[in-house]
């Protein structure tokens, strides 16, 4: 680093506290991010970030959509510019001692897979799939090492597959990516990032298309990593559980800007920034069961259409008007706080959070909602099978798979059942055979006393009323040609019943949308929003049983709880049986009375809501709950150890995501 | 989509906005030709044949041909056969593609196989040649022409709309109304064509500057528009013989044809693009 170069930092940022001498491995200063649009005017994603990754220590960068995150990282790898943006003159992106904003783009590749490893959401998208693993690896080694001959790239390939605990790395080496499983696709994009043996490892969302329980083994691999390479992590995330048990510094960005950093115990124990602090408080614990969640009102902005002062000042239940509205509150050092604690708010000395105290008290309070009422089960399945054929590879050769195999489950009137399991155990599949939105192929459903399985079509509609369902995506079960009235209304419509304005107010109201909503059309809502107007069409027909796979998923962590707090009222308010089709046990645990674990097509446990985390009997159950990330760092470190004995004893990396593949 | 946002995103785009101008000048000039000119477009006048115009010091706006006919009459009609030709074989074709696409593609299986089948079939004979063999059997005229035309591009239509239905399909909107206990006839009309408009109007852009070029085509073979019909490409067949000396019959025929293919393509390609009501306005 030159003293030209130090010096104009030292001016841009004057109240940075680093001094000089730190050795940080990575530098951001002052980072602001600008996109032109089409319409002539540009906006800012990121604006304004400083932070510094100092060697050898985890940080994690947490943020929902829009909070700028992913940029952020971008600008760490230097590729700002690939994505159309701009980084403003006045700001500084350090790593490794290369400017990353404006250094020839030789000196930045030679970076990239170098000097700083990256590891990506996808694994399957940024592996080649037609070159083998051994070709990839190869091709990162030589890149980066290119002293070394064809037999010592050989050694070292199998060497990291071996570092990254790939069983038989040396057959590994010849095959495909389509190959293997997620979990292994990531082991291997993290041997290929740790090819030209980096100081910085920049995670973008690595686990998130990963299933609990691998997602926790790559973490603990990634963690265990750091420490026998002294490797430095930065992980973007939007999971502040995954960031509990994993990062030493945690920097939480919200719309374009750093809103609070500090040492991971210390923001996770006493949040000082109302969002940090409400996020953390909306999500649903584990431990016990929470009659209501907190709710954090509205959803992230858009970077076009970020409020003026604090971005956070409409969502904060602090907020004062004329200060929070109008002034941009400067990242602050807190006083008596170690590590560079800094905090975005300026109310920061006048608010206190009752954290601590909330939480013990709710826990005394808990007993939970009402449970299911006595009586016949609105649903009875017995002996539900679905299969599918598979053609596969040879002439006429089929295959069957097996997705749902000898399911049986009751459903109570009023009841909440919650199905849980990794992707491919089949609950999807479950969730649509219950409703014979797809036909099983041998066992009965009888709903309300008469069997839905083998109801002719005609039949079948008539009673389509008394049981809905909401997916995952809104976007994709809304049709985005018609206007929110017209979706409310078209049920209605198909079922003759009346409908007029107010029925239509009605529904909105229900899941807290103003009347104004129905002249719109879907595109123009935030995705949390649009789950809501699915859940306003599927409780318009009054149905007594609701089907929700997977509802808040793909939805920003701050709306989630708002959501599972409307589909808790649904049951309260209106006496709805819900099946709630989930992956997260926490949501499972604040929402539902009996909990059913699936793995591998079969209902493997099923139990009611404290005595199936109190006592877990299947390694299934045992084995999602000990992956469940916590928000908690203390909880997290004292289950890591445990944790690695357990998942070893439940899955063996290498026959993870086998399938019941059977042939016919 | 508001007039208003379309004329903002036309402002931004000038190339488009001369486009459509165009287009909009040569349609106006093909139906309103009445008001343009009072001269019987097939009364030949053979003492004033082979008159350059008469900014040029010969005969009419753009000039005569070589049996003494108004040039800038006989181009307004051909313009006119033009625009009718397209719009009815596309209206033909989309049509039926569109029919064929939503039942192959929604209902799928064997359906989806006979009817692919189908459409290959015909893709795989030469389009022109196959209208020129009917037009042999069966005769000339306007109405025949369309039909013919619309039927050599129906293929397309079918294939492009079935993939955009396989695509919705893959979506959670045809579950999400089948259980609220959308009929599939009310599935198929009310969610997933609405949904295909996007690409049918790409697609109707496309195939309405091909078919203006198929009927020029086949007019100048002789296979098209007959006498007393009046096609840019018959013009141009019968001035192809005079391109040295009398070159305006040739060229402003070939002119008027070229400008009215890019400029429907280029709007079309851009409507395309802006009648998409997720795309987000700006």
């Amino acid at each position: 680093m030159t003293d030209a170069a130090h010096a104009v930092r030292t001016r841009a940022v004057a109240d940075t506290t680093a001094p000089p001498e730190n050795p940080a491995l990575a530098r951001v200063e002052n980072l602001r991010i600008t996109f032109d649009r089409d319409a002539g005017d540009s906006v800012s994603p990121v604006e304004d970030v400083s932070f510094e990754v100092r060697p050898g220590e985890r940080l994690a960068v947490v943020g929902e959509s829009g909070s700028g995150k992913s940029l952020t990282s971008l600008a760490l790898m230097g590729l700002v510019d690939r994505v159309g943006g701009r980084i403003a003159d006045h700001s500084q992106v350090e790593v490794l001692g290369v400017d990353m904003v404006r250094a020839p783009e030789p000196a930045r590749r030679a970076l990239r897979g170098g000097g700083i490893g990256m590891i990506f959401q996808d694994p399957l998208t940024s592996l080649d799939p037609v070159r083998s693993v051994g070709f990839q690896l190869g091709e990162a080694i030589e890149l980066h090492r290119p002293a070394l001959d064809k037999h010592e790239t050989g050694k070292l390939a199998v060497d990291l597959l071996d570092q990254v605990r790939l069983p038989r790395p040396q057959a590994l080496l010849a095959s495909y990516p389509h190959e293997l499983s997620g979990g292994m696709r990531q082991r291997v994009m993290i041997a290929i990032a740790l090819a030209g043996d980096p100081d910085l490892l920049i995670a973008d969302e690595p686990t998130t298309a990963l299933d609990v329980t691998v997602q926790a083994q790559i973490l603990d691999l990634v963690h265990d990593l750091c420490d026998e390479r002294s490797l430095a992590v930065v992980l973007v995330t939007h999971d502040l559980g995954v960031v509990a048990g994993f990062a030493d510094r945690v920097v939480t960005m919200y719309a374009g800007r750093i809103v609070e950093q500090g040492a991971t115990e210390e923001v996770y124990a006493a949040p000082r920034h109302p969002y940090t602090d409400a996020l953390m408080r909306s999500i649903p614990p584990l431990t016990h069961r929470e009659p209501r969640l907190v709710a954090i009102p509205g959803s992230p902005p858009e970077p076009a259409h970020r409020p003026t002062g604090c971005a956070f000042h409409d969502r904060c239940g602090f907020a004062e008007e004329h200060v929070c509205t109008t002034e941009r509150p400067p990242l602050t050092l807190v006083e008596g706080s170690s590590d560079a604690r800094r905090v975005a708010c300026l109310r920061l000395t006048e608010i206190t959070f009752p954290l601590g105290a909330a939480r013990a008290t709710e826990r005394a309070e808990s007993t939970g909602p009402a449970g299911a009422a006595d009586g016949s089960p609105l649903v009875s399945v017995r002996g539900l099978t679905k299969k599918f054929a598979i053609r596969s590879g040879g002439f006429g050769k089929r295959e069957q798979l097996t997705a749902v195999d000898d399911v049986s489950l009751d459903i109570g009137r009023a009841e909440i059942l919650g199905i849980v399991g990794e992707s491919g155990s089949g609950k999807s599949t479950l969730a649509r055979c219950l409703l014979r939105l797809i036909d099983p192929t041998s066992g009965r459903i009888e709903f309300d006393g008469r069997d839905l399985a083998s109801m002719s079509a005609r039949e079948l509609r008539k009673q389509r009323p008394r049981m809905q369902m909401i997916f995952q995506d809104p976007s994709s079960s809304l049709n985005p040609r018609m206007t929110v009235r017209q979706t409310l209304l078209e049920p209605l419509k198909i079922h003759g019943r009346p409908a007029d304005e107010q029925t239509l107010v009605g529904l909105l109201d229900s899941v807290k949308l103003p009347a104004s909503a129905l002249a719109r059309y879907p595109h123009e809502f935030s995705g949390g929003q649009r789950q809501r107007i699915a859940i306003a069409r599927a409780i318009a027909l009054r149905p007594e049983l609701l089907v929700c796979d997977e509802p808040v998923s793909a939805l920003d962590v701050s709306v989630r709880s708002s959501l599972l707090n409307v589909l808790s009222d649904l049951r309260a308010e209106q006496g709805i049986s819900l099946v709630f089709i989930a992956h997260d046990l926490a949501m499972v645990r604040f929402l539902c009375d009996r909990v059913g674990v699936m793995f591998r097509s079969r209902l493997v446990e099923l139990n009611g809501n404290p005595e199936i985390y109190d006592a877990p009997v299947h390694p299934h159950t045992r084995a999602l709950l000990a992956a469940q990330p916590i928000p908690d760092p203390d909880v997290e470190r004292r289950r890591r150890t445990m944790r690695r004995d357990l998942l070893n004893e439940a899955g063996d990396p290498s026959t993870e995501g086998t399938r019941n593949v059977e042939s016919a | 989509m508001t007039v208003g946002s379309l004329l903002g995103s036309l402002r931004r785009q000038p190339v488009i906005a001369v486009a459509a101008i165009v287009a909009a000048v040569l349609l106006i000039l093909a139906v309103a030709y009445p008001l343009l000119t009072h001269v019987d477009p097939n009364g030949s006048q053979l003492r004033l044949r082979l008159q350059p115009p008469s900014w040029l010091g010969g005969e009419g706006l753009l000039g005569t041909d070589q049996l003494g006919r108004d040039l800038w009459t006989r181009i307004l009609f051909g313009l006119r056969t033009s625009f009718l030709v397209s719009i009815g074989a596309c209206v033909v074709g989309a049509v039926v593609g569109t029919a064929v696409g939503l039942a192959a593609g929604y209902f799928g299986g064997k359906l989806d196989a006979v009817l692919m089948r189908i459409t290959d079939i015909q893709l795989s004979f030469p389009a022109l040649l196959l209208a020129m063999l009917v037009v042999g059997l069966l005769g000339k005229g306007i109405w025949l022409l369309v039909l013919i035309l619309g039927l050599s591009t129906w293929m397309i239509f079918a294939r492009v709309i079935r993939s955009a239905v396989l695509q919705i399909r893959s979506t959670e909107l045809v579950v999400s109304s089948t259980s609220i206990g959308a009929t599939r006839t009310r599935i198929v009309l009310r969610h997933v064509l609405p949904n295909v408009l996007g690409p049918l109007a790409a697609l109707v852009a496309l195939e309405f500057a091909r078919i203006m070029l198929a009927e020029a085509s086949l007019s100048f073979l002789g296979f098209g528009v007959e006498p007393p019909g009046i096609s840019l490409g018959a013009i141009l067949a019968g001035g192809r013989d005079y391109l040295q000396s009398q070159w305006w019959i040739a060229t402003f025929a070939g002119l008027f044809l070229a400008l009215a293919v890019l400029s429907t393509n280029l709007v079309g390609s851009w409507l395309q693009r802006v009648v998409d009501p997720t795309r987000v306005t700006t």
